[in-house]
């Protein structure tokens, strides 16, 4: 019923995929040369694809779309020659090209296309997995369970319009379920109807797992549908024995519930925190393996399971989040003066160093939200820094000097806002409430210097000290109004060169401290 | 750099550290050992995104992951040695051919001993348990040493062990019938799946892994598998020639009963029709297969024969009694207590078992489990089925599968998540207190039905008028459903085959009447 976490492997399976694309592809090669097409694409119908569709209608014709089809069947052949080997020449020098690879695997597709040609000229050639001949058509998701690729236009290709007649797809069927007699021989009778039932376009209603029969694997189906049921009813005492039952059973991937863990552990009261299971997820499953398109990822789905260089896991992202919002929710209740207060800070402290450190490898360094995390826990640091002054006015510490490290530490703070968050657009693909923050940061900025803003600060930051890291629409920024004159960073638009000048005061400054 | 970090073991020249601390940028053991090719350097590009100058720079790898292993470097080169010379060396090399049968043998035996014994033990069985069983084994033993040693063929299985454990107690006349060793082997109470992990460590690394799968017992018997090999065993050993081979019909028909509950007027009823059909009851002995290849009709099997004519006797006596002496609201009492979730230590072993066979309509019914049951679903979980499961990889030493790392890191897992956090521990101490006996249950059922049955000269009014109620038929064929699915799940059969043997026997039975 639910997703098991195992992965389910058996002669039985193996054979039934190995039957399956079997004959889908022995399918599509007849389709392929029965419609005469040496191009066919076997793409989906994305919004680009028809989009490229209609481009093309606009100034051909039918009759020439034939011509127009075979040369770019031609050129594309020739380019995907090329391309071949600038790729291997690139692995034979050992270059990384990871800013090139979401291209190079979107060619992937083409490729696939000229390996097909190639078969169609040389039928003896290498019977290879038929599963793995299907999947490369098609780009396998890292990030998401979709991608449409909008990037390169080569990549854009009609629809496949061609209409086939009744007749002409009774004899493709036809012969491809000839084609499939022999392989079906050699399997079980179980295999054979099911493979009968799929060809049929039906769908078996015998799911892999409600036929399994292994003792150990009936336990963990029925742990794993008791474990869902018990969560969606919220008895989370029952969940969080289901689930320590369920991972001290060997052979279970706790990297596919690892959410629901998460889930149990903050709803139950007695138990360690959620933070210490992330915590342990990022280092045990830090994997930094390169994504590779042509392995099948038949038992993990990438998305959320794992990471890889250039995805960050979501169980790594999730630790960063919860961490900040655990530390957030804990300086707003915590007062200024108390013991608690100094530990929370410590605390944030620690998540910065730790983001400062992760955001030098990989997968972090790629990635924006991690950035943004980064510029909030900076937003954060600033926040609390400048309230003193708002809150102790009266506070004999902030005089003289005192006040002008307070003051520049805040400042650096808002700076490393500012270069975090411009970090993160750069590296793009998250969207982030830019005008709130920069408003926020007015707020915080004018905090330092005038009291005559404070009460209109203080309603501010009532307003927003809240949701600073939701994504609330940015337009109120409008209604606040500072003055700009006032604070030092709204008018430092500087060069990079002053920008880094400025950071070697501050960090000499932290040093000296 | 002071902190000492976890690691592998030193090892050189036998330090047993395990602490690690950078000095000069070499990894350094507590006393003093420097670990070979693990020099780290400060790699980092001096401005990383315009920013890191002036900040003071970080070395990327002075952690360890967790997993204890430090993330630069492997196990150094001495001991990746000394583990390769370990598993080549000739005590852990699997071996092949005559020498793994017998060494198989030998497990086998191993195991039908510790069965055995957890019998006598747990469930006192008579001590002379042992000695049949011995006997049984060893003409068994003579059956295979009597083929010649080219094709010799073993055709032993986990099974196997349970038909001859069976055809021990069928011989002492025990009450005992499969649907016990099948319960005993699902709760893992008896030792069954897993079992390899029993085996002596050193004839586990040496038997070939084919062996081990076998010893593993990864599924249980189902659409009567264990009768087939019962009878199977039977004719290779001619075991109605020298043992008694009469099943306890009586022993069973008492069981049956009183597992639905029935009065006890039914016994009798299906003793008749037994000594009807059969001319004696003492006619119920088990089959002997010698045909290989075909199990042959399913009806062959005495047990399968009983619980058909209890079956059978259930669905007449109550089909044609028309509402005299078995009314219909007790009919749909009967088969609602069926389905009522208690949990007496039967009722949760019987829980287990249906989750184990898939194909059973009773398979799903952990949708409806109550929390109790689940909960005691759980403690069977923890302190049962774990244990069988985690055996080898409990004992530290004896785990060669897995690296220091990857138990640090399991250990680690387990204590955010241990298994018994103290809050609940009360709670299920008060849970077993109340925990229902086998006879207190059946008298609260027998209770329950009495009312029915004794004033059903006023009941028998009252029932027509009610509209809502199903008709009799209805009421009769959804009871006698209810029994077939719990049978079957119990005796590890498909409903097919059991519908199968009752329509075979309702045939002979009509055929002999007229």
């Amino acid at each position: 019923m639910f997703e098991v976490p195992i992965t389910l492997t058996n002669k039985k399976f193996a054979q039934r995929r190995k039957l399956k694309y079997q004959y889908i592809n022995h399918l599509s090669r007849r389709f392929d040369r029965i419609t005469k097409k040496i191009n066919t694409t076997d793409s989906l119908p994305t919004p680009e694809n028809s989009a490229a569709e209609n481009n093309e209608e606009d100034y051909e014709d039918d009759e020439e779309e034939r011509n127009y089809e075979s040369d770019v069947g031609e050129s594309s052949v020739r380019q995907q020659t090329k391309r071949r080997r600038e790729r291997h020449w690139k692995s034979v020098i050992g270059e990384l090209y990871s800013s090139t690879e979401t291209e190079s695997d979107s060619q992937e597709e083409d490729v696939q296309e000229g390996d097909q040609v190639e078969h169609e000229t040389r039928p003896k050639e290498e019977d290879t997995d038929e599963e793995r001949k299907f999947w490369k058509k098609y780009e396998k998701p890292e990030k998401s369970f979709e991608v449409w690729q909008t990037v390169s236009s080569q990549n854009r290709s009609p629809i496949n319009k061609q209409i086939i007649t009744y007749h002409n797809f009774k004899k493709i069927e036809k012969n491809s379920l000839r084609k499939m007699e022999i392989p079906l021989l050699h399997c079980t009778k179980e295999n054979k109807l099911y493979f009968q039932l799929l060809a049929k376009g039906l769908e078996p209603l015998q799911s892999p797992t409600s036929a399994a029969r292994n003792y150990q694997t009936r336990h963990i189906i029925t742990l794993t549908n008791l474990l869902h049921l018990n969560v969606s009813r919220h008895n989370w005492p029952l969940a969080y024995k289901i689930f320590a039952t369920l991972i001290r059973i060997p052979n279970v991937r706790i990297k596919s519930i690892w959410g629901i863990g998460v889930k149990i552990l903050d709803n139950s009261p007695n138990s360690s925190s959620s933070l210490d299971f992330l915590k342990w997820m990022c280092q045990v499953y830090s994997s930094k393996s390169r994504f590779v398109q042509n392995v099948n990822y038949r038992s993990v789905v990438p998305p959320f399971q794992t990471g890889s260089r250039t995805h960050t896991s979501k169980f790594a992202i999730t630790y960063l989040w919860s961490s900040l919002i655990n530390c957030q929710k804990a300086i707003e209740s915590s007062n200024v003066t108390d013991n608690q207060y100094e530990v929370e800070n410590s605390r944030l402290e620690e998540l910065i160093d730790k983001i400062s450190e992760w955001v030098l490898i990989p997968p972090f360094m790629e990635d924006a939200e991690v950035y943004f995390i980064y510029a909030s826990c900076h937003l954060l640091k600033a926040d609390i820094l400048s309230r003193q002054f708002v809150n102790d006015n009266r506070n004999s510490d902030l005089v003289g000097l005192n006040k002008d490290i307070n003051i520049n530490q805040v400042i650096k703070h808002i700076h490393y806002v500012k270069v975090f968050l411009q970090t993160c657009l750069e590296k793009g693909g998250f969207t982030i409430p830019s005008r709130l923050i920069e408003n926020q940061l007015k707020s915080f900025e004018s905090r330092l210097y005038g009291e005559a803003h404070d009460i209109r600060e203080r309603e501010m930051v009532d307003d927003y000290g809240n949701t600073d890291n939701s994504s609330a629409d940015n337009s109120f920024g409008d209604v606040y109004e500072t003055n700009a004159e006032f604070l030092d960073t709204q008018l430092m638009d500087l060069p990079p060169i002053e920008n880094e000048m400025a950071e070697n005061h501050y960090s000499d400054e932290d040093s000296s401290e | 750099m002071s902190t000492f970090i976890r690691g592998p073991v030193c090892g050189a020249d036998n330090c047993p550290s395990r602490l690690w601390r950078i000095i000069d940028g070499r990894r350094t053991c507590q006393y003093g050992h420097v670990m070979d090719g693990d020099v780290e350097f400060n790699d980092d590009e001096d401005d990383l995104n315009g920013l890191a100058a002036g900040v003071i720079t970080r070395r990327l790898n002075l952690t360890t992951n967790a997993t204890g292993s430090f993330q630069s470097s492997q196990l150094s080169n001495s001991q990746l040695l000394l583990q390769q010379q370990r598993r080549s060396h000739k005590k852990f090399k699997k071996l092949i051919g005559h020498e793994a049968k017998l060494l198989f043998l030998k497990s086998f035996q191993f195991i039908l001993k510790r069965q055995t014994r957890w019998l006598i033990d747990e469930m006192h069985f008579p001590a002379e348990f042992d000695h049949v069983v011995k006997i049984i084994w060893l003409k068994l033993l003579k059956t295979i040493n009597d083929q010649p040693r080219e094709e010799l063929r073993l055709r032993l299985h986990m099974a196997s062990t349970v038909s001859i454990l069976y055809l021990a107690s069928t011989h002492l006349s025990l009450p005992v019938y499969t649907c016990d060793y099948i319960k005993w082997i699902c709760t893992t109470k008896m030792p069954y799946f897993q079992a390899s992990e029993l085996l002596p460590k050193s004839w586990r690394t040496r038997l070939p892994n084919y062996y081990i799968s076998i010893l593993e017992g990864s599924i249980s018997p189902f659409n009567g598998q264990l009768c087939n090999k019962i009878a199977l065993t039977c004719g290779t050993i001619q075991f109605n020639k020298s043992f008694n081979s009469q099943v306890s019909c009586q022993g069973l028909l008492l069981k049956l009963v009183m597992q639905y509950a029935l009065p006890p007027e039914f016994y009798f009823y299906t003793k008749q029709i037994i000594e009807f059909q059969e001319t004696d009851i003492k006619n119920l002995a088990l089959w002997e297969r010698i045909d290989e290849r075909h199990t042959g009709p399913i009806s062959n099997h005495a047990e399968l024969r009983i619980i058909s004519y209890f079956m059978l006797t259930i669905h007449w006596i109550i089909s044609f009694d028309q509402d005299h002496r078995y009314p219909l609201k007790w009919i749909l009492e009967l088969s609602s207590s069926l389905t009522r979730h208690s949990t007496t230590r039967e009722s949760i072993d019987r829980n287990i078992v249906n989750v184990v066979y898939p194909d059973k309509s009773t398979s799903n019914d952990y949708f409806q489990w109550s929390d109790e049951e689940t909960l005691q679903f759980l403690n069977w979980m923890e302190k049962q089925f774990l244990p069988t499961q985690t055996r080898s990889l409990d004992d530290e030493s004896g785990s060669n599968d897995m690296t220091i790392d990857q138990k640090i890191a399991r250990r680690k897992l387990y204590k955010i998540f241990p298994l018994d956090p103290d809050t609940n521990r009360d709670h299920e101490a008060i849970d077993s207190k109340h925990q229902l006996t086998f006879i207190e249950d059946l008298q609260e059922r027998y209770a329950k039905q009495q009312s029915f049955l004794n004033n059903n000269k006023t009941v028998h009014f009252t029932t027509r008028q009610d509209i809502h109620l199903p008709t009799r038929k209805e009421a009769v064929n959804s009871l006698m459903t209810q029994i077939a699915s719990q049978l079957s799940a119990d005796f590890a059969i498909s409903e097919q085959q059991l519908k199968d043997c009752i329509y075979r026997l309702k045939k002979a039975c009509i055929h002999k009447m007229n």
